[in-house]
């Protein structure tokens, strides 16, 4: 199991009228997708320091092969999106969360960063792609699991970890400003 | 103190202690505390007494996908434990056989307990309310169920060591309701947990709310919640059991102290408090005189031997060192004998062993609060899934005329959304990520409903009746080779009627919220094991479901007499003079309050009964 994923290349159609913008490494790929697919900025995905662990983690589970067509896939797309976010959630979800192979691994991918859990695939994905064997659900680590990007969602912190402090739930919630 | 792999050395001890949960560790400190020499056996591991094993704990807790009550505490072979998780749909003349537990229904028993040190007050909310005075004369009362052989006022001292014990916070005033009294000069270690946000908003929305049960008309009182649970020590003196004390010192994470003095907000206390400011009975074993006591952990009692003149003579226990492994049998003798070990282990022992059981009591009036929820999702932020699990209740409904025709209930005001409605956020995120909803939507939608979601839970009383029992049976054995408990659990109408007025009451506190009633729901979706159609008394029929409150009472209950009971008010029993079996299962009814407290202030009177014994 390489943690060093090398994409297979998919051809790229960059719209002719605009500069392309250079899809960047795998890792850099990698990060990009999350953003997206979690709403969380890169710094925000950074200090939670998981950004390591869970770009090996899809690779090990079901191989480098699918886990290249899914950044070469999301480099494609993040291409011919030019940086427009309505265009490239568009895209996001018809090139590739409707796509019945790496659908399923973005929806992992997004599950992962919000739970610090792996979702087992679906069935019908199994029967396509293979029963690997680590593809189990599971909940990481116990640093996966105070990772997860759920509870800065719900304005709240990992039930057991991260306390606020005594009498702090009796405060009014705040809620965090939109994220820009 | 631990002797690992149990080498008892032969010896006779003043008494034997069975079970090293919060009762009897609380024994065994009593006891140890007055010279007197103990064997505390506990047939869990001993994991949790230092620091560092307990946080072996908090990690697995972490990783456990499905955070049940005993996801920190790995099972164990040789002394298994009922999981949540167990309780399947019992089909007649089917038993549910997936757990350590055998269910022959018809209703699944799903409330679970540990069989580990510390027991289960590991995996406890820590909600400490007292037991009101008409819980222990119901029958005298309202003509249902029996009366106990004790009064609220005969357990007053104890309800206070027991609350200075264990470290309750509450204020007093919130307390006193239906007649419940406090001593002169005395006053809770702790001040009440403040309330939740969640807590501040119902409270001001049912300001002045009534609801009408069998004809008369009830407030709606949002109070806060007594809970053993570290907050602001009282510092002035106080008289407690008659001693003076010198204000309170809360204590924090055993071999760790200064973590944990006061409760940190983690919001996981059930099932586990990261920082130990709810207290366990991992506190009161580290209390125990260690030259008095000697704890044996991997000791599973199985065997109470009895002599010709009806005393107990021996206890047989096996011993092992790897889960599941090969066992040991060895056997230790006591002038006394105290079984600790939980209501359904206590009526296990019992059962295997011939004893205490002349009324034919034994294992029978089993009850629990079993908990129906309502939920709702709130117009406004309710900041949910912060706090304690439970910081108030509506305790204003727990006693009333209306006891004649259907139980009382104790409401609790969850504070961590919907969780044991759809157990969020898990669904939540996944669910939307399934409908390819993503990125800043699917941070925002999260952000946007998880702090409005509310649950109201309703702590239903029981009644006892004979064939709510548990059992033994050759055919159902564990790894170890001992019994499991064989569960035959029927809700009556008495509590279902409840949980239809439970109805009423969450529809009148939503619309009081302000809560659209498209916002409200009464029933799960994805259905229960425990539900069922039920016809209620207004004639229209109601599909209505509960789950486990996880709170055992009344398998070797009190009485007056050697015929209606296991033991007397001392919990000794009726058959055998050196015999004690303390608990929950003592508990003649359930009232309404979660009963861990009212099982220690029993306890502790008990102590002093064996302490006469011994002198």
């Amino acid at each position: 199991m390489s943690s060093t994923p090398q994409p297979h290349a998919e051809s790229t159609r960059a719209s002719p009228l605009t500069a392309a913008p250079n899809p960047g490494s795998p890792s850099e790929q990698f990060l990009r997708l999350s953003v997206i697919l979690t709403g969380f900025d890169e710094a925000e995905l950074h200090g939670t320091g998981m950004v390591p662990t869970y770009y090996a983690l899809i690779p090990s589970i079901v191989g480098d092969e699918l886990f290249g067509r899914l950044l070469s896939r999301w480099s494609n797309i993040y291409v011919r999106g030019a940086g427009d976010e309505s265009m490239l959630e568009h895209l996001l979800t018809s090139e590739l969360l409707e796509d019945e192979t790496l659908g399923p691994l973005a929806r992992n991918l997004g599950a992962l960063w919000y739970l610090g859990m792996w979702n087992q695939l679906p069935g019908a994905w199994r029967n396509a792609n293979g029963a690997w064997a680590g593809d189990t659900t599971y909940i990481l680590s116990p640093r996966s699991y105070t990772a997860g990007l759920v509870w800065k969602a719900i304005h709240s912190h990992p039930p057991g970890a991260q306390q606020p402090g005594f009498g702090s739930w009796a405060m009014p919630p705040t809620s965090e400003p939109e994220h820009p | 103190m631990t002797t690992p792999n149990g080498q008892d050395d032969g010896e006779r001890y003043d008494a034997i202690v069975i079970g090293a949960g919060p009762i009897g560790a609380h024994v065994a400190r009593e006891l140890g505390a007055q010279g007197k020499r103990v064997l505390l056996l506990e047939a869990g591991r001993a994991s949790g007494v230092t620091y560092d094993s307990y946080r072996s704990y908090v990690d697995t807790f972490y990783t456990a996908v499905v955070k049940e009550p005993n996801a920190p505490y790995p099972q164990n072979a040789s002394a298994p434990s009922p999981l949540s998780t167990d309780i399947l749909r019992i089909r007649k003349g089917t038993p549910d056989l997936v757990g350590y537990q055998v269910e022959m229904g018809p209703q699944g028993f799903g409330s679970t307990y540990l069989r580990s040190l510390g027991g289960t007050s590991l995996h406890w909310l820590g909600t400490a309310p007292r037991f009101l005075p008409n819980d222990f004369r119901l029958a005298t009362t309202y003509g249902v169920g029996v009366d106990w052989p004790l009064t609220y006022d005969d357990l007053q001292e104890h309800y206070c060591e027991a609350e200075w014990s264990i470290g309750v916070a509450a204020n007093k005033e919130d307390q006193e309701r239906f007649g419940a009294w406090f001593p002169e000069g005395y006053d809770y270690p702790m001040e009440r947990v403040p309330m939740s946000y969640s807590d501040q908003v119902i409270a001001k929305a049912t300001n002045g709310l009534t609801v009408e049960l069998a004809g008369r008309s009830y407030p709606v009182k949002v109070t806060s919640l007594a809970q053993a649970r570290n907050s602001i020590p009282r510092t002035k003196p106080v008289r407690v059991g008659g001693v003076e004390r010198n204000g309170y010192v809360p204590r924090g994470a055993v071999g760790q102290p200064e973590l944990g003095q006061r409760c940190e907000g983690n919001a996981s206390c059930i099932p586990i408090c990261p920082v130990q400011a709810k207290y366990s009975a991992l506190k009161t074993l580290a209390e125990v005189d260690r030259s008095a006591v000697t704890l044996l952990t991997q000791a599973i009692a199985t065997r109470l031997h009895i002599a010709p003149n009806g005393r107990i003579e021996s206890v047989d226990y096996l011993t092992y060192d790897a889960e599941g492994g090969p066992l040991t049998k060895q056997t230790a003798r006591a002038t006394i004998y105290v079984l600790a070990g939980h209501a359904v282990e206590n009526a296990k022992l019992l059962l295997a062993s011939n004893a205490a059981n002349s009324s034919d009591q034994v294992g029978r009036n089993l009850m629990d609060h079993p908990f129906f929820y309502t939920w709702a999702l709130a117009p406004q932020s309710l900041g949910m899934f912060r706090g304690p699990g439970q910081t108030s209740g509506v305790e204003s409904l727990r006693d009333g005329d209306f006891r004649r025709d259907f139980a009382a209930f104790r409401v609790d005001l969850g504070n961590w959304g919907w969780d044991i409605v759809n157990f969020p956020p898990d669904g939540d995120v996944t669910g939307r990520l399934a409908k390819n909803i993503f990125g800043r939507k699917l941070r925002a939608q999260l952000g946007d409903v998880l702090p409005r979601q509310l649950r109201i839970g309703f702590d239903v009383e029981q009644l006892p009746e004979a064939a709510n029992r548990v059992t033994i049976s050759r055919e159902y054995k564990d790894a170890a080779g001992c019994f499991r408990p064989v569960i035959h659990y029927r809700i009556s109408d008495y509590t279902w009627q409840s949980m239809v007025e439970a109805i009423r009451v969450s529809k009148a506190i939503y619309t009081a919220m302000g809560i659209p009633e498209k916002d409200t729901f009464f029933v799960p979706p994805q259905g229960l094991p425990d539900e069922r159609m039920f016809r209620a008394s207004d004639g229209k029929d109601y599909l209505l479901h509960f789950i486990g409150a996880g709170h055992h009472i009344g398998t070797h209950r009190m009485g007056t007499s050697r015929t209606n009971s296991v033991v007397d008010r001392h919990q000794r029993a009726w058959d055998h003079a050196n015999l004690y079996v303390v608990g929950c299962g003592s508990m003649p009814t359930t009232g309404t309050a979660n009963p861990t407290l009212t099982a220690l202030a029993l306890t502790l009177m008990s102590t002093k009964d064996m302490l006469r014994q011994l002198r």
